[in-house]
């Protein structure tokens, strides 16, 4: 990403034109959803538990993908050839099987004990009445949260400054004004009405670049016989190492444990619905993320050292290939597509985070027990998206060395300590708060010390130590601890 | 082009989708329901 400004693209007038459309539907949508969002905390930050099933599923797929699959994907791709397949394969299938098993019971259960947030979902799933489990999940996910969306920001601030040539401290303020006008106006709803329009964004760019680009090539056959001729390994899916292979896979354990996926899988009107939504998002997430490789392969053929790319980086691929192949209009299309990607996940990211100020930490802790105005919750809601913002903003500003490292393990912090405890709480009785409390901590020291240690950290995706440890870590602890009393009812509540 | 390579590039996402559509309508009518809503 931080090579992104060296592309320098400049768009003409038609292709700025489109682009400065999109981001006025974009805002019109906030403030079309303004009304709805008002009206309390479960509208501002589930869409009040009533979106439609396509909106979810777009929505889930979309927040978990940034500029990683634009950038990141398409440069791996050219890199190491078809065994990238295996870095998308992992996620795309949990995925598929958190909307069709996980995704229910979380929603059913969310809706029978009035829950909006994930760390509401452990509190009433473990009678969390003063904070042991939320503070700790609200300081985890808040930390990982507010680096997400600094990172989200710097992001954006170099993808305008490459596009319309404009200093990077103003694209990083454009970026941020955008996703703060209409995730403060319009909350949850906005976000994934905006998602939907960005999701559509990205798949057709993640379509018609790889086409053209392989059309133009002579076709698929030519462009698989240059890239054997130039290295057989482009060619082989096999062609990584077994660490490699797990590493890749193990993407895949980040998904049950990132709050502003789960937070989607809770705002369906229907939970019967989520089965539509699974093939819709996998078909989905399968199209854009065969779309990135076929862009890296592709991009081999044009380029075949990395060096003919600007600042000699791959991540630079995408948009070098687009300003070479594609007409103006498209390429404002592909030039949106990457703030698609960078805004729909920068807007989820900052209202997850809002609500755990607002809601976990101000209404489920400090005021506890006390009648709250819902209206004065949702103005508490948006200060705080301000706030965030404002936060996010100074923290890229005066400490990016630090949010970069902290992006670089946020979806593996995140996907340690809240996947393996969530899944437990979801499906096994015998779990325990002590157990959940020490699958978090197992998770959150794990991961650390996994990245501070560079040999570890070379050795293996540190989400996957992470993860097991925090499932052996909650497993063991819930065992020697007492069985909670009302856990069938729980469960029974999750199920149909 | 190789097996692998059709394979990885080729069948391995139609088989994605394949499962995601065989699971998802294990349960008779589940795909068939609308859902009015848009929140």
């Amino acid at each position: 990403m931080e090579e992104l400004a060296t592309t320098e693209i400049v768009l003409d007038r038609t292709a700025l034109a489109s682009f400065v459309a999109y981001l006025v539907v974009v805002v019109a949508i906030g403030v079309f959803a303004t009304r709805f969002a008002s009206s309390g905390l479960a509208e501002f930050f589930v869409g009040g538990r009533r979106m439609n099933r396509f909106v979810v599923a777009l929505s889930a797929v979309v927040s978990g993908r940034s500029a990683w699959l634009l950038l990141g994907v398409t440069g791996m791709a050219y890199q190491i050839g078809a065994s990238a397949v295996w870095a998308v394969t992992g996620y795309i299938v949990a995925e598929l099987f958190l909307f069709l098993y996980y995704a229910g019971r979380l929603r059913r259960f969310s809706e029978a004990y009035d829950c909006i947030t994930i760390p509401d979902f452990f509190a009433a799933r473990f009678h969390d009445t003063v904070g042991i489990l939320r503070v700790p999940l609200v300081a985890i996910i808040l930390v990982f949260m507010v680096s997400y969306v600094s990172a989200q920001f710097v992001a954006g601030g170099k993808a305008f400054s490459a596009s319309f040539g404009l200093g990077s401290t103003t694209g990083l303020l454009l970026t941020a004004g955008i996703v703060l006008l209409y995730t403060v106006l319009g909350g949850f709803l906005a976000v994934s009405l905006t998602d939907l329009i960005q999701a559509i964004f990205m798949i057709v760019a993640l379509v018609i670049l790889p086409l053209i680009a392989i059309v133009d090539r002579g076709g698929l056959r030519p462009v698989v016989d240059q890239l054997a001729a130039l290295d057989p390994t482009m060619i082989d899916p096999l062609a990584l190492s077994a660490g490699a292979l797990i590493g890749f896979l193990g993407i895949g354990l980040g998904s049950p444990g990132n709050p502003h996926i789960l937070i989607r899988y809770m705002s369906i009107r229907d939970p019967e619905q989520l089965r539509y939504s699974a093939v819709v998002g996998t078909v989905w997430n399968v199209v854009m993320a065969w779309g990135a490789l076929f862009i890296g392969l592709v991009g081999r053929v044009y380029f075949p050292l990395p060096d003919l790319l600007p600042a000699g980086d791959p991540e630079n691929l995408y948009v070098t290939l687009a300003r070479q192949e594609l007409h103006p209009v498209l390429l404002g299309l592909l030039i949106a597509s990457i703030f698609a990607a960078i805004m729909s996940t920068a807007d989820s990211q900052l209202l997850v985070a809002a609500s755990s100020i607002v809601r976990d930490l101000y209404q489920g802790v400090f005021r506890r027990g006390r009648r709250l105005s819902p209206r004065r919750l949702v103005v508490y809601s948006r200060v705080a998206v301000v706030l965030l913002v404002l936060f996010a903003l100074l923290f890229g500003y005066l400490a990016q060395d630090l949010v970069f490292w902290l992006v670089l393990f946020a979806w593996a912090g995140l996907g340690a300590a809240i996947g393996p405890t969530s899944i437990l709480a979801l499906y096994w009785r015998r779990t325990t708060r002590a157990g959940v409390l020490a699958g978090l901590l197992a998770a959150t020291t794990v991961t650390f010390i996994w990245r501070s240690d560079e040999r570890l950290n070379d050795s293996l995706y540190l989400l996957i130590p992470g993860f097991f440890a925090a499932l052996i870590a909650t497993l063991l602890v819930s065992l020697v601890t007492p069985a909670p009393d009302d856990a069938d009812e729980m469960l029974d509540k999750m199920k149909k | 082009m190789t097996l692998g390579f059709i394979a990885a590039m080729f069948l391995l996402p139609v088989a994605i989708i394949a499962a995601a559509f065989f699971l998802a309508s294990r349960k008779k009518g589940a795909l068939d329901r609308g859902n009015s809503s848009s929140g």
